[in-house]
This record gives C-alpha cells, sequence and structure tokens, in this order.
C-alpha cells in the first residue's frame, strides 16, 4: 500500500484502480487466453502469472486497462454516478482530470478508463454539449490515451450512437472549450438546481436500485460498473438507438447438439448471463447479463458454445 | 519427510453401523441429499454377494480418499487452485474461490454429477446448487406432519441457526455451512486436527475401526497397520494414490 501512494504523488493523480481478481477470466480459468489488460496497458505494469496484479511502480494510473477488461476485474473506483450529477448540473459541462487545476465540472482520476459503453451512457444522460478537458495531457505520463479517448468517440459516433444524446467533443487546447460557471443569474440558478435535484434523484433512485456489493467470492455474479451504466441508460432509450446499442455491444450465446448440459458454463460466466433453469436442459441465456467476454465458448468441454456479436 | 494424512479402516472392525457418516454429518452441517448429490462427506455403502445360502454381505465406509495424484486438484479451474493439496497432504477446498463448475466431481473417481442418473452408490465431492440457499428442510414454512409438527423454518428460528443443530468452527478455507453454488468435501476435519485432536468420523467410531495419522511417520499407527496387514485401496487401477486404505477385508471387497 506505501508504495501505491508514492506513486500517486509521482504522478499527481490519485489510485483509482479496484482489482477484485475473482473477476479476472485468467483467475476463473487458468487456460483463458485474455489478455485485454496486459494489451492495453502501455507500461507492462500487469501481471496475470497466478494472480492478477499491477505492480504499483509501473503503473501511471492511466485506466486504460480498466476499460478493456470485460469482466471487471480492473474497474475504475470512482464514483460515476456522482460525476454524472456534478455534469447534469450545467448546460454545457465539462469533464476533467483530477491531476490537473484545469477548469472542469466534475473529474475523474484519467479519462483514459472512459470506455464506450461510458462515453454513450454520458451522452444520453447530459444536455447540450459535454467537452472531455485533455488541454493538459500533452505533459502527462499518459498522453497515450488522447488517440485512444479519439478512437472510441470515432467508434461510437460512427455507430450513430450519439444522434440521440449528446455531443461529446475532446478539447486539447484551451481555445476549443469555453467553461461557464455553475450558477449564472438567479432564475438560471433556480432552474439549474430543480433540474440537479430531479436527476440526483433519479440517478440515486436507479443507483441504489442497482447497487452491488464488490465482494472476492468466486461465485458473484455481477456486471461491470459501465455495462450497469449502460443498461440503466439503454430503457430510456428509443427502439433506433436500442437497436445500435444491441448491435454494438451485445452478444449471443448459443448452445449446440454436443452440450450435455453440464452447467459448467453457468459457473464460469463472471456476469451471470446464463443460468440453470433446468438440470437436464441447456442453460438459459441472458443477453442483458453479457459482457461478450467469451469466457464460457474457452471453458466448455464439449466445444458446443458459439458466441456472436450482436443480440438476439 | 512432511505428513501425509491418511486412514486405514479395518473392516473386520466395522459393523456398518453408520456412526462416522453421522457424525460427520453433525460436525461439518451437512445437508440432506437431495438433487442428485448426497453431502455425505463420510458415507457407507453396502454389498450383497452371492446367492443363497452362499450370499457375502460387507460394508465399507467410504470418503474422500485425499489422493497423493488428486484427479479433482488438476480438474480445478481456478487461480489460485479452488481445490488444492496442503502441505499435510489432506485436499483441501477453498470455498471463496470454487465457482461450482462441477470438474472436480467429473474428474474424481469416486463421485457422480447425479448419484441417480449414473446409478453410482456414492459420491465424496457434492456441490450445492447456485439456485437455491443450502439446508432447504429448514428454510421450509411448512409443517413436517400438519397440524402436529412445527416446521422445519420455526425450529430453525427457535434454535437461532441453520440448521439448527449448527457446530461453528472457524476455518481459513472452510464456512462451517457452505454457500450455495460450490462444491463441498471431507477435510479430514483439519480445524480439528490442527488443535491436535481426531476427525470427527474417527471420534465416533465404536469400533475403532478407523485409524488416522501421518502415514509418511513410520511410528504412527496406521502405517503400523499398513506393514502388517495386505491394504486395499478403491479404485487403484486409476492411479489416483488414495491415502484411504482398507484392511483385513472380508471375500469380495475387491470389487468395490
Amino acid at each position: 500500500m506505501a508504495d501505491t501512494r508514492q506513486v500517486q504523488s509521482q504522478t499527481g493523480g490519485r489510485d483509482d484502480l479496484s482489482i477484485d481478481a475473482s473477476r479476472c477470466l485468467r483467475m476463473r480459468f487458468c487456460q483463458s487466453s485474455c489478455r485485454r489488460c496486459a494489451d492495453a496497458c502501455p507500461h507492462g505494469a500487469i501481471g496475470l502469472e497466478r494472480t492478477l496484479s499491477v505492480d504499483p511502480a509501473r503503473c501511471t494510473g492511466c485506466l486504460l486497462c480498466s476499460a478493456a477488461c470485460p469482466s471487471g476485474a480492473l474497474e475504475q473506483g470512482a464514483d460515476f454516478y456522482a460525476c454524472v450529477t456534478q455534469l447534469s448540473r450545467v448546460p454545457d459541462p465539462i469533464l476533467g482530470c483530477s491531476r490537473t487545476r484545469e477548469k472542469a465540472h466534475a473529474t475523474l482520476a484519467c479519462l483514459g478508463g472512459l470506455a464506450e459503453e461510458h462515453l454513450v451512457a454520458l451522452s444520453h444522460t447530459l444536455s447540450g454539449k459535454l467537452t472531455l478537458n485533455m488541454t493538459r495531457c500533452g505533459d502527462c505520463p499518459n498522453a497515450g490515451i488522447v488517440s485512444q479517448l479519439l478512437q472510441r468517440l470515432h467508434g461510437v459516433a460512427e455507430a450513430g450512437l450519439f444522434d440521440s444524446g449528446c455531443r461529446i467533443v475532446l478539447a486539447e487546447s484551451p481555445g476549443d472549450m469555453e467553461f461557464a460557471e455553475e450558477s449564472v443569474g438567479r432564475r438560471g440558478f433556480f432552474k439549474a438546481f430543480r433540474d440537479s435535484i430531479f436527476k440526483s434523484a433519479a440517478v440515486v433512485l436507479s443507483s441504489t436500485a442497482e447497487r452491488v456489493e464488490r465482494r472476492t467470492d468466486y461465485s458473484t455474479k455481477r456486471l461491470p460498473i459501465r455495462r450497469e451504466l449502460l443498461r440503466e441508460i439503454r430503457k430510456s432509450l428509443s427502439p433506433a438507438t436500442e437497436e445500435r446499442i444491441r448491435q454494438r455491444f451485445d452478444s449471443t450465446v448459443s448452445f449446440d447438439s454436443g452440450c450435455t448440459v453440464c452447467q459448467g458454463c453457468v459457473a464460469i460466466c463472471p456476469a451471470g448471463a446464463l443460468q440453470t433453469a433446468d438440470p437436464e436442459k441447456t442453460p438459459v441465456f441472458i443477453v442483458g447479463s453479457c459482457t461478450g467476454c467469451g469466457l464460457c465458448g474457452e471453458f466448455c468441454m464439449d466445444g458446443a458454445l458459439e458466441i456472436t456479436p450482436g443480440g438476439v | 519427510m512432511p505428513k501425509q494424512y491418511g486412514m486405514v479402516i479395518d473392516l473386520q472392525r466395522c459393523v456398518g453401523c453408520g456412526a462416522c457418516a453421522l457424525a460427520c454429518k453433525t460436525e461439518n452441517n451437512t445437508q440432506s441429499a437431495g438433487k442428485g448429490q448426497t453431502f455425505n462427506w463420510a458415507d457407507y455403502i453396502y454389498k450383497e454377494e452371492g446367492k443363497f445360502p452362499k450370499l457375502s454381505y460387507t460394508a465399507i465406509p467410504v470418503l474422500c480418499n485425499h489422493c497423493t495424484d488428486a484427479p479433482c486438484v488438476k480438474a480445478c479451474p481456478v487461480q489460485p487452485k479452488s481445490m488444492f493439496k496442503t502441505a499435510d497432504g489432506i485436499t483441501m477446498h477453498n470455498d471463496e474461490r470454487c465457482i461450482g463448475c462441477r470438474r472436480c466431481q467429473k474428474a474424481c473417481p469416486y463421485s457422480a454429477t447425479d448419484v441417480a442418473r449414473e446409478k453410482a452408490a456414492y459420491s465424496v465431492i457434492s456441490v450445492n446448487d447456485g439456485v437455491s440457499e443450502p439446508h432447504q428442510m429448514y428454510r421450509d414454512g411448512g409443517e413436517l406432519i400438519k397440524g402436529c409438527t412445527a416446521s422445519g423454518a420455526e425450529t430453525a428460528k427457535a434454535a437461532g441457526d441453520i440448521p439448527p443443530s449448527r457446530h461453528d468452527y472457524s476455518h481459513p478455507d472452510y464456512a462451517s455451512v457452505r454457500n450455495k453454488g460450490i462444491a463441498e468435501k471431507c477435510i479430514f476435519c483439519e480445524h480439528r486436527v490442527k488443535k491436535g485432536e481426531l476427525p470427527n468420523c474417527v471420534v465416533a467410531c465404536p469400533a475403532k475401526a478407523r485409524i488416522f495419522g501421518d502415514l509418511n511417520d513410520s511410528g504412527s499407527e496406521p502405517a503400523q497397520l499398513l506393514k502388517k496387514h495386505k491394504a486395499m485401496r478403491l479404485k487403484q487401477e486409476k492411479g489416483t494414490k488414495p491415502n484411504v486404505a482398507y484392511i483385513r477385508a472380508f471375500k469380495g471387497i475387491n470389487k468395490a
């Protein structure tokens, strides 16, 4: 723990990565070939042998691994719901990073942790235009996140997922953005105040209902937080947008005749997307709980499982 | 030499009373059999062979063999292994890391994933299903005999625990009552052995047919017995090197 703190002061950020080895695909199944986090890490800080570990001497806290991990073994510790509430108080909010003193209405430890799901959720919760303040990223050891975020923004925009929500832009120089103070005038203040109460109440209601206690028990099933956010937001979207989200984020698991109904896939799934309804039959697939990690396919002894992108 | 805990069962002493199985159930709070699972960490089988009047009847106590080359350990997919060997040669199971995939049960020559379907006489590994909480009997509000007895749930409530007779022990790897969705098996009562006590099945055996100890210590009672008698081990042909041995067998046991 002492080491971690040392690194925090070096980079000026705060350690916002929470690690739950019991959710790691490799820890659940020793023959899994998943190395998404290690491939995403620019500093080779992630160890996958014996246990999932992050070397505090190498980690710079860019959170790219958390955006790559499909199961929530590596996750941002920040309360994303609180962050959204803060942003929703202003019409054209700015999201920044807690390492700099740059202007922002809310901050995260590093914007590298914003996965596509986060971007879609932000876009459909906020109004106006959301600016990601990345004006100081060039001076930071985590500068690599800028191109990654641009790629993600592009991908989400290509899929048409910003069409019905607010625009998200990335500001690399101070000229790219306008910072408006939160309270402007009496009328504006009260309007924003009223809106924020409704919005935060809605967020609190939905979040307390879905929030799951984090445990290190291997048999505990839950969705990663960003998938939980996406699931929440989907409830209120138009059928056309919902269809696009389905295409981009959902997967379908199907069984062929080789399945021996052993229910092993039900056990290995970290998210609870496969459930036993009848022990004599193939498991039931719950599309809303599937993150498409593919672990069930790797684990199946009968080779009877097929995972295809896009939901049914 | 590191320890290798093991057990010798003297079949000429065993009367087949089943006290070992009962003692195990009370010690380890195992639930009633159901859904193809026995939950009998210590179990016994009866074998009747031949035709009258040339009949033979044998009682064989069975339990986890704590194999030296345990296939259940090899099959366990998680890291670190949920099923593992301790330094003392016990095949231990950690319940926090278990995902309930049943690979241990499939790999074990002494277990069946469903005893009814596979027509198995016993299964040393049982799996709590992932759907319902264990000990359903004590969660059921229905009276056992209508208008006459209390319900299981009432009994459990009055006793303040599930099961009502819960023996609460602490073990670093094992909860005294296992959660749903995980496997469970005999751990040679390691929580007792650590304190210098014997496994409860050994203590309970009225005929002193179960002899527990370190098989690698040539002075120990089980090691002495193995030197003196020709021992038989269940399904030795599987090459798992079981550490539960049977001595002084009557005729017919070899087919168990």
